[in-house]
């Protein structure tokens, strides 16, 4: 009877864990997607006003974000720095590519970031900031969609996760 | 360290800021160059589809996927669009954004002053250049300082303490900006028998200097000021009203607007030295801009530069009204 009872604890505890893991990524990408903002603001900014070349300024606004954001836009500053032979878009991709699993990005994100990427650095002062602009405008799309399947799912993974563990613990007593 | 070794690595010292701004494939083509083509070498020359060349020793040359040279194209490297799309992104350190106004002038300025020149299709906004873009061709030419360069001209420009309003007209590529620049560094650190004055250097062409992030690339004195890409006009007011030079050194005056603040530079006591395209006095005094500076008797010395004894030859230099012509022959 202890041993069942133990049982049922150790199943409610995992059902509820990997409710809460489910529920978590939600909210991560909604977080990330507002983090993303911020930084790409930042971005237009130093770009605009102050001119600043793209490797110091994606390194300096990596490091004051902190993050997934944060060490995308690090990683990349620091590809070019190091590695004289990328391309922007190159270095970019393979960022986004080493940060896939800490970022929490759906593909519909990635397809905005790929393509924001491949225009990074290569236009005139405003064409850049007319292709940040534009990216942020979606990105609040995303960012305004995530937050409504945050809202659906987060509670329901979270309740799925602890009702689910009960209901298959009574199942097996 | 012999000198005849010291010549040849300073001969060499272009390599490593150049080399950085190219991409993978055409840097490793150059490095495999023959020694003797990169001491001398003047231009790199890339263009999209086409073969890729150097000029050195007063011809240009084909260079192969090996890094061989031959005078035949067929043999020569093609540049590919991939090429011309990573050097760009070198040259401007990944951030075309922040070179606007070097864009539309179609050249920038690389670590050590070398001068990168580029041409594309012009975007135009009212008439004027708004910026470039299909960027294909690039002539990345690689820029000598002559130390000592205007060792031969110095006593001629002086007169007991001070130094005299000096023109120096030339043809193109024969030395001028080389000659200004080491007169920037004579004057303004002195040597024996002169104090060193105060300098003001007004670069609009970023070829005195050759500044990169403010920074002179070149030796042109511990008290020079470098006014960078500013022009010209502009640029030697600014200076006098804020740096207080005793001499201003430019490049290429040719519009109306130079002269004016010329004078102003004359009314302060400020020495004025600068450069004319011009390929003697006869030449110059045919055009009309030229020939009334010079019929107004503002400079002291007019100078001449020629190729007779190699480039950067002193052929002649006149004083005001050209009644006295100093040089017995011309002299290198």
């Amino acid at each position: 009877m202890v041993i069942k009872l133990i049982n049922s604890c150790v199943i409610i505890l995992i059902s509820t864990f990997i409710g809460l893991e489910l529920a978590r990524r939600y909210v991560a990408r909604t977080r990330e997607l507002s983090a993303l903002q911020g930084a790409l603001s930042r971005l237009e900014t130093e770009i605009l006003h102050y001119a600043s070349h793209l490797p110091e300024a994606l390194i300096r606004i990596g490091e004051s974000v902190g993050g997934g954001t944060g060490r995308l836009f690090c990683l990349t500053g620091q590809t070019l720095t190091d590695k004289k032979k990328f391309t922007v878009a190159e270095a970019w991709s393979s960022s986004l590519g080493q940060l896939k699993r800490e970022l929490f990005f759906q593909q519909e994100d990635l397809d905005i970031l790929h393509r924001f990427g491949n225009q990074l650095g290569s236009s005139d002062r405003e064409g850049q900031v007319r292709f940040i602009r534009l990216t942020l405008l979606q990105l609040r799309e995303e960012e305004q969609k995530a937050r409504m399947i945050r809202d659906k799912y987060e509670k329901m993974y979270r309740n799925l996760g602890i009702l689910g563990g009960i209901a298959l613990a009574i199942l097996l007593l | 360290m012999s000198t005849a070794t010291q010549r040849k690595e300073s001969a060499l010292l272009w390599q490593l800021p150049i080399l950085e701004a190219l991409p993978d494939t055409i840097q490793k083509m150059i490095k495999r160059l023959p020694i003797y083509l990169l001491q001398d070498m003047e231009e790199i020359r890339i263009r999209e589809n086409r073969p890729l060349m150097v000029y050195s020793n007063g011809r240009e040359y084909f260079v192969s996927q090996e890094g061989t040279i031959s005078s035949r194209r067929d043999t020569a490297y093609q540049i590919t669009a991939d090429d011309t799309q990573k050097l760009l992104q070198l040259i401007s350190d990944y951030s075309l954004y922040a070179f606007d106004e070097e864009i539309r002038n179609g050249y920038l300025t690389l670590r050590g002053g070398h001068r990168v020149g580029m041409t594309g299709k012009a975007v135009l906004e009212d008439g004027k250049i708004r910026t470039m873009k299909y960027i294909k061709s690039f002539n990345i030419r690689i820029s000598r300082e002559v130390i000592g360069a205007a060792d031969k001209i110095m006593p001629y420009l002086l007169t007991g303490k001070d130094i005299c309003h000096t023109l120096i007209l030339s043809p193109p590529q024969m030395g001028k900006t080389t000659l200004l620049r080491d007169l920037a560094r004579k004057i303004s650190d002195g040597f024996p028998g002169f104090q060193g004055l105060k300098v003001g250097v007004v670069d609009e062409r970023s070829e005195i200097a050759g500044c990169w992030h403010g920074l002179p690339q070149k030796k042109i004195g511990f008290q020079t000021d470098v006014l960078d890409g500013c022009p010209k006009a502009a640029g030697i007011m600014m200076m006098i009203r804020s740096m207080s030079p005793r001499v201003i050194i430019t490049d290429e005056i040719g519009r109306v607007e130079d002269v004016a603040a010329i004078q102003e530079a004359l009314n302060a006591g400020i020495r004025i030295i600068t450069s004319a395209h011009a390929a003697g006095i006869k030449d110059a005094l045919a055009r009309p801009f030229l020939s009334s500076l010079l019929e107004s008797r503002i400079f002291e010395r007019v100078a001449v530069l020629g190729d007779t004894l190699g480039v950067g030859t002193l052929e002649k230099i006149y004083n005001a009204d050209f009644s006295t012509q100093f040089l017995s022959q011309p002299i290198r």
